[in-house]
């Protein structure tokens, strides 16, 4: 031992003390790799290494040149400034290869999870949170009707080829990928790419139809029509609104060989009334305070945890589109515009593309998960779509013999049912088994004295929803964008089913056309407005409505045609397609602003879809401020006041008015109707406020008005000054005072993981619900398209996001500014790689391998 | 110098291992140079710490804050210097853990090295005045007893040395 040394010093250190400082290194290790609650594991995380910093993207891209697996021939993307990709290959299985290769690299955890969620399996990546949430996708059948219409989508060579050489692109970019690599939400969630399959696709598309076709009123329309009677029923929810121009011009004939509407089974009136209210989650029973237990599972406002998925289907998922023929436009050529109407997320829900191979030239709008372009142009026609908003989804009620649900009342008979086991993996390695019930109609979604999954659906009813039925829907898109006239166009529609749409197409040829398209079950008038007796055949659909019956139009004398979810056809139509669609406002004044076109140019169209115009305040306030005009109000009301009879009733960012009659409106629309509909917590379908605008202009003096739950007699001119009063309260009330339009109904764009800082919040834009420019908070004008079919066509459009699905990349939010200004971009079509010229940012070279 | 050693070896190594990287390189470098056990885990803390940080910042600057922006509220961090900063400490605190486990290591297994020279590229005398001024955060410690790196000992050493 040498002296002075500190071990000859301390010689009863021993191993202890190595030991216990190990094992503390160890122990701070593991701590910084916990989970704590939402916190990912930290020192993963932060790592320069492999963490999140290497998502932080370098602003300059460079050109690359890559081998992949799976090419037949060379392919060059161009991608440009604005980091749109321009594939130009050899063969249609190389385009699709590409696209899937360039939009995985762009946007693969957005195709992952939105797929997952199609699949129901949420669960399995991001824990039992999720369940519900998984439960509810496979009861509804989502994941099964996947697979099926992915049978057929192989069946068929070309989807087959689509669908399979993006599945091997989307692998090859996984494939290349080590977990440093990976989208920051691997990171942060926790879980790693799995490998992506052509069933992948079909479940996107099957959630899209979720999206547009899954929503439905039965329910609440039958506990409205228990409580308040037929003939308010028929007087507030009426199948014509004559107000509305229909999507198809009134007045075009039909064909006059049409098969008789089936009819509707005797006894039957069109309007069965349900034994009793059908209080979700109560299975039919009669109601009782115990049973209505409608509170749903509170929204996760944690922004780091991934909360459950919005499962209802916005009500307000439109759309607007219109086609302006030659003789009203500036070129003299047709234009095309489009602007569907949906959630509004980062990443984005479409991701802009240009398409070239021998026989294919395409640029648009695609959904990341899917091949083709969904809504977009060619070198000959353009096309663009808004929900058609048919009724493809109906409730039966089931009359089980027992509480085995083995079998149940149809035809005077006892039929067994089906019994599926659907086993959902949870992270953590457990699974959870629920066995699904099916009748002949389709799946009983939610049993009795279960936690409702939406306010919507009923218990113990069997779902039959077209969605369910396979069909071959991206066929449509492949011929679509080969399609060089009205012809081709025409006949590219038929196999796409579901969601029906109102397609519009406009061609360098100088034609326009509307097609009110999908398939569509023969209904008697009426069917499955309101839960059908499941137990009584005539209640069944009957078959199909023949293609040649669907109402569309084509160079109509009027010169234009539009769609903006209103009815399809006017009363002269025979047959009954739906009762939900949007014949409000909005479809009112974009037909009256597509009428009044002259010249219009590409600059007009757009400002045509961004039009702020509140038709609803236009007729309301000429109406309600006289009501108010002599009551004694405070100062500050009658400023208010008077700021109103200035207002222009545009909806403007920075307009007071605007904030102040919404609030008012609102305000006076629910002391109409909640004592009517108040008293118990049965989910109701009230009055549209459309509805509830013509009572106003027609009937002021209404006994709906009176509230019924006091002794005194209130008519609209007291309601409305209450309204007013409280309106106006509450908005001084605000901080920093009234707020203006923007601040009072702020544009948030979350992240689909509900992420908060991936988001971006109060954006500050014009718009409303009832405008042309359909922005509510969250929900609004996903993608704006013009296109100008002179010579060869020329698009323009925006959408509110980024290419890029990294928050960490300069495109994650880029367009978003200018979106909300009322921006749009020329959309680049290059004929050939050189052409991109300056405007080509960086170049992917890709080989096979 | 065991700082400056180990903040090239996790920046390199980064690349190459996982993220419990700086904490073993701590370790090593702790068990090989320190000569006092507060200044192994300080050496530990700001050579992992340093080469996380410059690491982030320097990814950070290239990306022009864009994510560190995006990512300073997830963790209630105050913008992108804040999320650079937490990268720094959790390496730092991984370093400064591994180094001061490797000098106790070294203790245990070596404790004649603890008294060789120190490699040449070593300033001795700067670790002597290091080592006098400033306390060890290891209370039992003999290496606080006053050792005198002036004149270091002979040993037969060089087991740990370079």
């Amino acid at each position: 031992m040498i002296p002075g040394s500190p071990r000859a010093r301390s010689p009863g250190a021993g191993w202890v003390r190595p030991a216990l400082r190990l094992g503390l290194m160890v122990l701070v290790c593991i701590l910084l790799d916990s989970h704590l609650g939402p916190v990912p594991p930290i020192a993963r995380f932060f790592s320069p290494f492999g963490g999140f910093w290497r998502n932080a993207e370098s602003l300059h891209a460079s050109d690359e040149k890559l081998s992949l697996r799976g090419l037949t021939e060379p392919v060059t993307v161009v991608f440009d400034k604005r980091r749109v990709p321009h594939i130009f290959a050899q063969n249609a299985h190389d385009a699709f290869f590409a696209q899937g290769f360039v939009t995985a690299r762009d946007r693969l955890w957005q195709m992952e999870i939105q797929s997952l969620a199609g699949a129901g399996r949420l669960a399995e990546v991001l824990g039992p949170n999720l369940i519900e949430h998984d439960r509810f996708q496979r009861r509804l059948g989502i994941p099964q009707a996947a697979a099926r219409s992915l049978e057929v989508m192989l069946r068929d060579e070309e989807t087959a080829t689509a669908v399979r050489a993006y599945a091997d692109g989307v692998n090859a970019w996984i494939a290349g990928l080590d977990p440093e690599d990976y989208p920051i939400e691997y990171k942060l969630l926790g879980y790693a790419p799995g490998k992506w399959s052509a069933l992948y696709t079909a479940l996107m598309l099957k959630n899209m139809q979720w999206t547009l076709a899954g929503g439905g009123d039965d329910l609440p329309m039958s506990n409205t029509l228990a409580r308040m009677g037929r003939d308010f029923t028929a007087r507030f929810y009426p199948l014509r609104h004559p107000e509305t121009p229909p999507v198809i011009p009134a007045g075009t004939a039909w064909d006059t060989a049409a098969p008789p509407p089936p009819a509707a089974p005797s006894g039957m009136t069109g309007r069965p009334v349900p034994p009793t209210l059908l209080p979700f989650g109560a299975g039919g029973q009669p109601p009782d305070s115990a049973a209505l237990a409608p509170s749903l599972p509170a929204k996760s406002k944690d922004t780091a945890s991934p909360s459950v998925p919005e499962r209802n289907p916005d009500p307000g998922n439109g759309s607007n589109n219109f086609v302006i023929s030659g003789a009203h436009t500036a070129t003299g050529h047709p234009l095309l515009a489009n602007d569907p109407h949906l959630d509004l997320s980062l990443p984005s829900i479409w991701y802009e593309i240009q398409l070239s191979a021998p026989g294919l030239s395409v640029y648009g709008a695609s959904l990341p998960g899917s091949p083709a372009v969904i809504i977009g142009f060619n070198r000959k026609i353009a096309w663009g779509m808004t929900n058609g908003g048919d009724d493809v989804l109906d409730w039966y009620r089931v009359t089980f013999k027992d509480g085995s649900l083995s079998e149940y009342q149809y035809g005077g008979n006892w039929k067994p049912t089906r019994k599926e086991v659907e086993a959902i993996k949870v992270r953590g390695g457990t699974t959870v088994l629920d066995t699904i019930v099916y009748t002949h109609q389709g799946p009983v979604v939610l049993k009795d004295q279960e936690q409702p999954f939406t306010r919507n659906t009923p218990a113990l009813h069997a779902l039959h929803w077209l969605a369910l039925e396979p069909s071959n829907e991206l066929r449509a898109f492949l011929d679509i964008m080969r399609a060089r006239d009205y012809a081709d166009f025409a006949a590219a529609l038929d196999p796409y089913h579901c969601p029906s749409q109102n397609f519009a197409f406009a061609s360098v040829d100088g034609d326009i056309a509307l097609f009110h398209h999908g398939l569509f079950p023969r209904k008697w008038k009426g069917q499955g407005r309101f839960t059908l007796d499941g137990s009584e055949p005539g209640n069944d659909w009957s078959g199909w409505l023949p293609r040649r019956y669907e109402p569309a139009a084509r160079n109509p004398a009027q010169g234009w045609l539009a769609s903006a979810n209103q009815s399809p056809a006017d009363s002269t139509y025979p047959f009954y397609l739906g009762a939900g669609y949007l014949d409000g406002p909005r479809a009112r004044r974009v037909a009256s602003l597509a009428a009044e076109a002259e010249s219009l140019t590409v600059g007009g169209a757009f400002a045509l879809m961004q039009d702020e115009y509140d038709l609803t305040a236009a007729d309301l306030l000429p109406a309600l401020l006289p009501r108010i005009a002599r009551a004694p109000l405070s100062r500050e009301d009658s400023a208010a006041r008077n700021s109103l009879t200035a207002w222009d009733f545009r909806h403007r960012p920075d307009s007071k008015p605007a904030a102040l009659f919404d609030q008012w409106w609102r305000l006076l629309y629910k002391a109409t109707w909640s004592d009517e509909f108040g008293g118990d917590s049965v989910h109701y379908q009230w009055p549209s406020k459309d509805r509830t605008r013509k009572l106003i202009l027609e009937e002021p003096d209404a006994e709906w008005f009176d509230d019924i739950t006091t002794p005194a007699h209130e008519t609209l001119s007291s309601l409305a000054l209450r309204a007013f009063r409280d309106a106006s309260a509450s908005l001084r009330k605000r901080p920093g005072g009234p707020p203006d339009w923007a601040a009072y109904r702020p544009v948030v764009i979350n992240h689909l993981a509900h992420i908060a800082p991936f988001g971006a919040m109060d954006v500050r834009a014009g718009g409303c619900a009832d405008c042309v420019n359909s922005l509510k908070g969250a929900h609004g004008p996903s993608w704006r398209m013009v296109v100008d079919l002179s010579g060869e066509p020329s698009g323009y459009g925006i959408y509110p996001g980024g290419q890029s699905g990294n928050p960490g990349s300069p495109h994650y939010a880029e367009f978003v500014a200018d979106w909300a200004a009322g921006k749009h971009y020329p959309l680049s079509f290059f004929s050939d790689p050189g052409m991109a010229g300056g405007e080509a940012d960086y170049r992917l070279q890709l080989r096979g391998r | 110098m065991a700082g400056l050693l180990l903040l090239a070896g996790c920046w390199l190594g980064g690349y190459l291992f996982p993220w419990w990287w700086p904490a073993l390189a701590a370790c090593a470098i702790g068990a090989w140079l320190p000569r006092r056990a507060g200044m192994a885990a300080l050496s530990g803390f700001l050579g992992a710490g340093a080469a996380w940080a410059c690491s982030a910042a320097w990814q950070d600057f290239r990306n022009h804050h864009i994510l560190s922006h995006r990512i300073a509220p997830l963790f209630h961090l105050p913008g992108p210097m804040g999320a650079i900063a937490a990268t720094g400490l959790v390496g730092g605190l991984m370093g400064a853990a591994g180094a001061w486990a490797g000098y106790a290591l070294r203790e245990w297994l070596a404790p004649r090295a603890l008294a060789i020279d120190p490699p040449p590229f070593v300033d001795a005398r700067k670790a002597a005045a290091d080592a006098a001024g400033s306390e060890s955060s290891d209370g039992t410690d003999a290496a606080r007893t006053g050792d005198t790196p002036e004149a270091p000992l002979a040993g037969p050493g060089g087991e740990l040395g370079p």
